[in-house]
């Protein structure tokens, strides 16, 4: 999530408004106040409004949704005659060039901090950790159009941002820490991008850093903006968002000719939306004029055109709006959540639980009935608990998750018996008798299915107390089994047996192993039960594949 | 004397007998009953209610298609959600569904409807690939592919994963409550009042409502309600699944979608300061938690 930091002073005189006004209306345009502190507030913003990841941007929406000042914000680019190539090279690299150039900025140290912190934001939402569009800006001033973005070669050198010396690209990549950071967008290549001006000094090497040479500082005037990327409407959209936050920063935008395109026109798009789908999507009797109006908050203009339509002007620095129900969420904000009239839904149907969890039901009925304690341990588990612990042999359908956190999670549990016999490793302080059982969730290979599982530690607990725990399992759950000699590691030899169904083993029961008593820290004996659900009748069959 | 025996009960021979008084000043033997976990008393709570309420409950795979777990609900196949840091990715792979076609091309341009799409590319490999589920949403798109025709109303409680390191306040695994209402007319307004019926059954009077974000809903809401000692807390998230997301299976009526973390409620309810003391079972915590619980209580503290 992207956590923006609005200072007060600055925030205010944007917006024409005092602190606690903004503050109590921000939260109901969509953001979480993070921290207020005593002359700014940390506010996280959704990662679909990269517009708002700046003060400029903050200020702009909120001056609408005050009613401020409504409808859309103009934006005049007039051309600075300035041109920028980009090498057919580039293709298979980093194709998308997008640029601009801001005249006649001031920036104090909260706009340069504002404008800092909206470039790493954007890395983050819209360009993906700088893989799908990086953004740089420069001091056009220190270098001279017309520019050019280039395929270089990886041993071309120049002075990275922060550094005195020059490195060549190969060397930013191995030691400089933005270099080490962002390597393995560029490393496949066999050559990298590369932004010089006419005299051939380097500006940036996107997407990894910018020379030193065209340092952003609070003298800069006229600035050189360049996003390059993989995705060309997440460049452009980037664009957008940094010349309207510079505009209303003060700056005068001018575009440039790009292989003839004057980039960038900051004009809005233009969607036709129906009011009459607006209402019945919120519930609300907006009519053409009425919506056009909550439209007209948000910063969009929008007028009817006819008796149902109405023509929406989205302004450009908008990455969200890719559905005319985007535009009617904007609606419904404007219009207040708090002012919904809230109301039950007609719809009239007929609940039934799911037979898995009915049998499940059933099973903490009997375990209660028997004097068991439920516990509901993780999932996730290791191959030490599940089997080393236990004796058991891996299953070979255990299914590993590829980067576990760590390595007490690797795999998905494929039954429940290892982990109450660990849960009771947890409680070898408390009192006993200690009776636990769980049901719940195990897999084999994709499949996911129930079982249940009991345990009993206390200095008497044996063969007969498990056999009768099994018998009543069954009993209870209408499942009709014979038991036979089971070959069980985790269990005593001659003390265990295999519950059989059908014709096929689903599950076992007997007295825990001593080898695994102290595996897992154990001074008493453990009589243990645990059985597969999917042998209790009509247990629903197909379920649980992905 | 002290126990009667059968014998003497039987014969009358009781009536002749000192009987020896015993002390109320020597307490009671502690005993403990077999319980259900107070954690699953609470799911168990919410199941109620929502079968009350006329939902049906639906039950799937903890193992799902990152084509059911993301592509289908829309999240873009760039997503950071989708990455190895944030899922618990899987070696296995699925085949992809019949009609997957229209996913796909709903993601790249929008398919037969006034959205754009995400653009860029779209590959099928990344969607058949494994992971454990991080939403029950998976559950719920499918169910809604299987039925749909209105009306429809299904919830579902279920594990789901998030790659988190854990600690008090987070695990990598937990509860999620989930539903959708999927009906002719159905609007926003309606999902508010949902909400509020439903944490209001739960004990929480006052619920206001603040925009939200989902890759998958549109509008979208979270939900807050108000605590003693906390203030407003947040309490999952809901919306109207986006046209994207129903269009591609024929599904042509309004859905309402809502989540809500359940360990949040169960850690007000009963006073818990470390999530982990859900799942790592302290069996005095089970033995000393009360079954009956004053319906319309939440235990809030800081």
């Amino acid at each position: 999530m992207a956590v923006i930091t609005l200072y007060y002073r600055y925030l205010e005189r944007l917006v024409g408004s005092d602190r606690e006004t903004i503050l109590a209306r921000l939260p109901m345009i969509g953001s979480d106040i993070e921290r207020v502190e005593e002359d700014h507030v940390d506010v996280e913003f959704f990662p679909s409004r990269p517009d708002l990841f700046s003060v400029e941007g903050v200020a702009r929406a909120m001056r609408g949704f005050l009613g401020l000042e409504t409808g859309l914000p103009q934006y005049h680019v007039t051309p600075s005659g300035i041109s920028f190539s980009v090498d057919p090279g580039l293709a298979s690299i980093r194709p998308y060039l997008g640029t601009a150039v801001i005249r006649g900025i001031q920036l104090d140290e909260e706009a340069i901090l504002s404008l800092m912190g909206l470039q790493e934001a954007l890395h983050w939402a819209l360009g993906r950790g700088r893989s799908k569009v990086a953004i740089g800006i420069h001091d056009l001033d220190r270098v001279t159009p017309p520019f050019r973005y280039i395929a270089e070669e990886r041993t071309r050198a120049f002075v990275p941002l922060d550094y005195e010396r020059e490195m060549t690209m190969e060397e930013i990549l191995d030691e400089h820490p933005k270099g080490r950071a962002y390597a393995d967008i560029v490393r496949g290549f066999p050559k990298f991008p590369l932004i010089v001006d006419a005299c051939n000094q380097v500006l940036s090497f996107p997407p990894i850093i910018n020379g030193e040479l065209t340092r952003v500082t609070g003298e800069s005037r006229n600035l050189l903006l360049d996003t390059t990327g993989t995705d060309e409407r997440a460049v452009m959209t980037a664009v957008n968002i940094i010349c309207t936050a510079l505009a209303d920063a003060g700056g005068r935008i001018e575009s440039v000719d790009v292989a003839g395109n004057h980039i960038p026109t900051l004009a809005p798009s233009t969607r036709l939306v129906s009011a009459r789908e607006c209402s019945a999507l919120l519930g609300a009797d907006l009519t053409p004029a009425g919506l056009s109006l909550l439209l007209g908050k948000m910063r969009f203009s929008a007028e009817p055109a006819g008796d149902d339509k109405v023509r929406v002007m989205v302004p450009c620095y908008r990455a969200d709006i890719m559905h005319d129900w985007d535009i009617f969420e904007d609606a419904a904000i404007a219009y207040g959540y708090e002012n919904f009239r809230a109301e039950l839904p007609p719809t009239f149907t007929i609940g039934r639980a799911h037979p898995v969890m009915i049998v499940a039901s059933a099973v903490r009925s009997l375990g209660s009935g028997l004097g068991y304690q439920e516990v509901i341990p993780f999932t996730l588990t290791s191959e030490k608990v599940m089997y080393g612990k236990m004796q058991r042999p891996v299953a070979p359908e255990t299914l590993s998750v590829l980067h576990p956190i760590s390595e007490e999670n690797t795999i998905v549990r494929t039954g429940l018996l290892p982990l109450l016999i660990e849960t009771l490793q947890f409680n070898r302080h408390r009192e006993l008798p200690q009776r636990l059982f769980a049901v719940g969730d195990v897999v084999r290979g994709l499949l996911t299915f129930q079982k249940a599982a009991f345990v009993s530690l206390h200095p008497a607990a044996d063969f007969s107390e498990a056999y009768a725990v099994a018998d009543a399992m069954c009993r209870e759950l209408s499942i009709p089994y014979t038991s036979e000699e089971s070959e069980d590691p985790a269990f005593i030899g001659g003390r265990r047996g295999s519950i059989v169904a059908a014709g096929r083993p689903i599950g076992v029961f007997g007295e825990i192993h001593p080898a695994v008593l102290n595996a897992f820290e154990l001074e008493h004996p453990v009589a243990a039960v645990e059985i597969d659900l999917t042998a209790v009748p009509g247990y629903p069959a197909g379920l649980g594949t992905p | 004397m002290g126990t009667l025996s059968r014998e003497q009960i039987k014969s009358g021979a009781w009536k002749d007998l000192r009987i020896r008084r015993y002390s109320l000043e020597t307490l009671p033997r502690k005993v403990f009953p077999g319980k259900v976990h107070p954690y699953q008393r609470i799911l168990d709570e919410m199941r109620q209610i929502l079968l009350e309420m006329g939902f049906s409950e639906i039950y799937g795979g903890l193992a799902q298609s990152s084509f059911w777990n993301f592509d289908a609900l829309f999240q873009p196949q760039d997503h950071p959600a989708r990455e190895m840091q944030d899922t618990f990715f899987l070696k296995e792979t699925v085949s992809l569904p019949a009609g997957f076609e229209r996913v796909r091309d709903m993601h790249l341009h929008g398919g037969t409807t006034s959205s754009t799409g995400w653009g860029g590319q779209w590959n099928r490999e990344k969607a058949e690939q494994c992971v454990l589920r991080t939403h029950t949403t998976s559950l719920s798109i499918q169910h809604l592919v299987a039925h749909p025709e209105p009306p429809v109303k299904v919830f579902c409680i279920g594990r789901v994963y998030r790659r988190e390191s854990i600690d008090a306040t987070h695990l990598a695994e937990f509860e999620q409550l989930e539903g959708i209402v999927m009906d002719r007319d159905v609007t926003f307004r309606h999902l508010l009042g949902f909400l509020k019926e439903f944490y209001g059954r739960m004990g929480f009077e006052d619920v206001r409502f603040r925009p939200g974000y989902f890759p998958y809903t549109e509008p979208s809401v979270e939900p807050e309600v108000y605590v003693d000692g906390l203030g407003w807390v947040e309490m999952g998230g809901a919306g109207i699944f986006r046209e994207e997301v129903r269009a591609p299976w024929g599904v042509t009526h309004p859905v309402l979608a809502w989540g809500l973390g359940v360990s949040r409620v169960a850690m007000l309810r009963l006073g818990l300061k470390d999530l982990r003391q859900l799942y790592r079972t302290d069996i005095d915590f089970v033995r000393e938690t009360p079954l009956w619980h004053q319906p319309g209580k939440t235990r809030g503290g800081a």
